[in-house]
């Protein structure tokens, strides 16, 4: 048989081992090579959730009511898929405000509460009491077990109080690795990997013994359920066995899972301890896997115990003792003081942390007798209260569990620890996306719900216990049937716990809602409430004291709790980060206020933090009111300042059309100037030949008669050159200006076209040009100006004449329907236009030659008076490579749409 | 995260909050009653599975891994 001794040997092993693991995470740390790093350690520092309760407690529950230990890990199963949501906001705002506990978190919610963060700390801590005791009690429990066996083999001897020494060495444990530092939001790694250790031991060690328990003393799992099935036990596995309805089932699993989100040490290692936001995103599947892992031979194990007639908390070290392991025995007893140790360190880190900040150092500051804010350092102060509260926590815990907590089930201790913590949740989570949920509200809805907690399941606990008269529970306080602990205004049928959490959890929200909605919060309140609920957006915008200190001033503050090096290091880096040195005499201004009582805050907690820097800063906090006016002055500024942009914008665009505009302009101006010299040089070439040859025949009468009419010629065929030139420079002219009177009438376009090829026609045979005319349509139906498109027509084809080779030149005139429009082709065999001229030659003046002295014969005029010809009757001009290799001139006409009618006289508008 | 994503999580929470609870729970005890003593056992273990496997996927999907 196993002896005590060695139990008690492999204990003080274990935490020795414990220790090393921690001093080497400690040290680590101080060498800034952190051990914490990986999200593997962050989320089994989460599975501190499973304590003795998970190791002993839902073996027990299992023997007797199958599943009904599953709802305990299925509610933070459901909380764990939501940390990403969850939880990321929690830890973005414990970052950005310095957050140290639940209950800072909960009384910097609240507006810096002094009132509601004590009264959290209480429930918290009268909540984690009973659980403490229950880890005490799991270990006194294996340690008798171990005892009753080593008797048996007559070897080893009695432990005098097993659960106190245990307790003293947890105090030892966790005063040592918790309260080393005072700053609260410094990681503890020595304590988060020893955590993260003994969540691989419970694991491993409940692992193994079920594995030993199952296939080592059975066959398997389908042995010991075909034994339970002839042991007439098989319905053990059936909903019916756990004795729960439906809603007791949904109650537990809600119960968990609000436990789980504010239990002091499930927030401590998750959101304090946390060293990368992005560790949450693996713990959400991670940790839940981690729970359905530890849960795996729970079953197996309690049916293994049934079929042995066996059961009870102690189930994991039975087994194995009864098959003769001490092996096995010793492995599951490490695995559950594994479990207990874990959630006791952490929890009681934790709660002395709250008692300190939240309770103790506020009630202290406020004693003016004590004179504290003058005193030199009050670091060793705050220290000395945390490790009184780790000591005495643990005390109470053992009081517990000699005054309760022997005459109750683990599971029951658990839960009643749970709705106590539950309390705390409709706070949280209120607090965390309703703006609305004010200070009165809070403390109306954890005072009641608290009471009610304490009514309906302490007094009948300690009615079992022997504490008070079983005539409450059945006759109800004074006699009245309606205050019956257990059935409250005549609520029964459920469990007591399902009863006393509807009861709690549903007159703590109700009451939290009512008075949140019928009061006004302060304006710290309401002020709070926008930096939490709207932490994403707000994060950055907290320069909220409007208030006047000196720097010097807020330096003693600091050296006085958090000691003269790190006070003065704070400062030097702020110093550095602004640039600029900060001196004593200086105005403080709102970001050092900020920056001083978040360090404070992270020594001894937003509230107290709070009432210290409001002792040195004369001023007022910015209301709500306040704050939005800034914000809206803000938001009309950057309004503003977009505004600009925009004009500015728009001032550039304008800028580059004008600059467009005045190119345009410039080129224009060119063109003008080099229109008149044109025009001046083709007026004047034929004038010059007129009068010249007037002249001539002026002063020479007696010129041969056949050598005047030469003259005669020369001089008419100047004059109609002139005429053209002065009818065109008019028609464009008057197109331009909107003065043209046009002949609108209904015509057929392959007339029009016929008529000009056929007018053309002499001058085309005289220089050798040969016409071809190709027509797609019978009739080409348009409404136009027929002598200005037989214009349009007589232009293209005299221009088409000019380029053609001298020899073998060649043109092709076609017509074919488009849609709805006609389209018209005049290609020629000449040289063509190059790409980049072909829409600049529609421009006045503008000609293939490119400058004035290689330009073609011709006034440039004729296809700027074609396109404005065409484009008046709705048509368009462009130009074209051709098959024949020169230039193809197209246009188009729309198809007539009615009927013909009569002729209109129209004049441009 | 993205909002995507998000609100997929807050949705398998409220599904694996349904398939742990009543009326889930109702049928497979039905179940239970007429062919499969153990269902309720095989039947949450499993649920509890699907639902982290879910969850892995959803926080895991590729890109997001190893930041």
């Amino acid at each position: 048989m196993i002896a005590t001794l060695v139990a008690l040997l492999a204990s003080l092993l274990y935490l020795g081992l414990l220790f090393g693991i921690a001093n080497y995470g400690d040290r680590s740390a101080a060498r800034d090579h952190t051990l914490i790093g990986s999200p593997l350690i962050y989320t089994l520092s989460l599975a501190v959730y499973c304590s003795a309760w998970t190791f002993f407690g839902s073996v027990g529950l299992a023997a007797e009511a199958g599943v009904a230990f599953l709802p305990i890990y299925l509610g933070p199963t459901v909380v764990a898929v939501l940390f990403p949501i969850l939880h990321g906001k929690i830890l973005t705002i414990a970052k950005a405000y310095g957050i140290t506990s639940i209950a800072d978190f909960i009384a910097a919610r609240y507006g810096k509460s002094s009132l509601l963060g004590g009264l959290v700390t209480l429930v918290a801590l009268l909540g984690t009491i009973p659980y403490i005791s229950l880890q005490l009690k799991a270990v006194a429990n294996s340690l008798d077990t171990i005892f009753a066996a080593s008797l048996a083999g007559q070897g080893g001897g009695p432990v005098p109080e097993p659960a106190l020494i245990v307790a003293l060495v947890l105090a030892v444990f966790s005063i040592l690795f918790g309260t080393r530092h005072i700053d609260a939001t410094e990681h503890h790694e020595g304590m988060v990997l020893a955590v993260a250790f003994e969540s691989l031991v419970k694991l491993a060690a409940f692992l193994a013994v079920g594995l030993f328990v199952t296939y080592g003393m059975f066959d398997g799992i389908g042995d010991i359920l075909g034994r339970l099935e002839a042991a007439g036990r098989g319905a053990l596995l059936t909903m019916a066995a756990t004795g729960l309805t439906y809603v007791d089932w949904v109650t537990y699993t809600l119960l968990a899972g609000l436990a789980f989100l504010a239990l002091p040490r499930q927030f401590q290692v998750t959101v304090i301890e946390n060293v990368d936001k992005d560790h949450l995103r693996t713990a959400t599947w991670m940790f839940p896997l981690y729970l359905l892992a530890i849960n795996l031979f729970v079953l197996p194990v309690a049916m293994a115990g049934v079929v042995l007639g066996r059961g009870g908390d102690t189930l994991m070290l039975e087994l194995p003792l009864a098959a003769g392991s001490h092996t096995f025995a010793l492995i599951a007893y490490i695995g559950g003081l594994s479990a207990a140790t874990a959630m006791v360190i952490v929890a009681t880190i934790a709660i002395s942390t709250m008692i300190s900040n939240d309770l103790v150092m506020p009630a202290l500051l406020r004693i003016e007798r004590l004179r504290l804010g003058q005193r030199h350092d009050l670091s060793k102060l705050v220290l000395a209260i945390r490790r009184a509260a780790i000591f005495l926590l643990l005390l109470a815990g053992y009081a517990f569990f000699r005054l309760v907590a022997e005459r109750i089930e683990l599971v029951s201790i658990g839960l009643i620890s749970f709705a106590a913590i539950a309390q705390l949740a409709p706070l949280i989570l209120l607090g965390l996306f309703w703006r609305e949920a004010g200070l009165v509200g809070a403390l109306l809805g954890l005072v009641s719900g608290f009471a009610v907690w304490f009514y309906t399941l302490i007094l009948p606990a300690l009615v079992f216990a022997g504490w008070l008269d079983p005539a409450i529970l059945e006759e109800g306080l004074f006699g009245i049937a309606l205050l019956r602990p257990q059935a409250l205004f005549g609520l029964e049928g459920l469990t007591p716990v399902t009863h006393a959490v509807l009861w709690s959890l549903g007159v703590n929200t109700l009451l939290m809602v009512v008075g949140s909605l019928a009061t006004r919060p302060s304006d710290l309140g309401r002020l709070q409430a926008i930096l939490f609920v709207d932490v994403e957006q707000r994060q950055s915008s907290t320069r909220l004291w409007r208030g006047e200190t000196r720097v010097a001033a807020l330096q003693d503050l600091l050296v006085r709790f958090l000691g003269r090096e790190r006070a003065v290091r704070i400062f030097a880096r702020e110093a550095l980060r602004r640039g600029q040195s900060l001196r004593a005499g200086d105005r403080a201004d709102a970001e050092l206020v900020q920056l001083a009582e978040r360090q404070l805050a992270r020594a001894i907690g937003a509230t107290s933090a709070r009432l210290m820097v409001a002792s040195i800063v004369r001023g007022e906090v910015i209301g709500p009111d306040a704050l939005l006016q800034i914000l809206d002055e803000t938001s009309q500024a950057i309004e503003y300042s977009q505004k600009l942009k925009q004009k500015s914008r728009e001032l550039e665009t304008l800028t580059d059309e004008l600059r467009r505009a005045n190119e345009r302009l410039r080129q224009l101006d060119q063109l003008k100037d080099d229109f008149i010299a044109t025009v001046s040089h083709e007026l004047r070439t034929p004038l010059t030949s007129i009068r010249s040859f007037s002249e001539i025949l002026l002063d020479n009468p007696g010129l041969p008669a056949e050598q005047q009419r030469q003259f005669v010629e020369i001089i008419a065929r100047e004059s109609q050159r002139l005429t053209r030139l002065i009818d065109d420079v008019l028609d464009l002219s008057k197109i331009e200006s909107g003065r043209m009177e046009w002949e609108v009438d209904d015509h057929d376009l392959r007339r029009i076209i016929e008529d000009a090829v056929g007018t053309s026609q002499g001058l085309m045979r005289e220089r050798g040009i040969s016409v071809i005319a190709k027509f797609g349509v019978r009739r080409a139906p348009v409404r136009c100006d027929g002598d200005r498109i037989t214009q349009v027509m007589l232009n293209l084809l005299s221009n088409a004449a000019k380029f053609v080779p001298a020899e073998g030149g060649r043109i092709h005139v076609e017509l074919r329907g488009l849609g709805n429009e006609f389209l018209v082709r005049v290609e020629d065999n000449g040289p063509g236009v190059p790409p980049a001229m072909r829409e600049a030659m529609f421009e006045k003046f503008r000609q293939i030659g490119g400058s004035m002295k290689d330009k073609p014969h011709g006034t440039g005029l004729g296809l700027a008076i074609c396109r404005e010809i065409v484009q008046h009757f709705d048509g368009r001009i462009w130009c074209e490579e051709a098959k024949l290799g020169g230039a193809a001139i197209c246009f188009t006409l729309p198809v007539r749409e009615t009927a013909p009618r009569t002729a209109d006289r129209v004049r441009s508008v | 995260m993205d909002s995507r994503r998000t609100r997929m999580l807050l949705v398998l929470a409220l599904l694996a909050g349904f398939a742990f609870g009543y009326p889930a729970l109702a049928v497979v005890e039905a179940l239970a009653r007429c062919c499969l003593p153990a269902a309720v056992v095989v039947y949450m273990f499993l649920a509890w599975a699907l639902v982290i496997a879910v969850a892995a996927a959803l926080v895991l999907r590729r890109g997001e891994r190893g930041r």
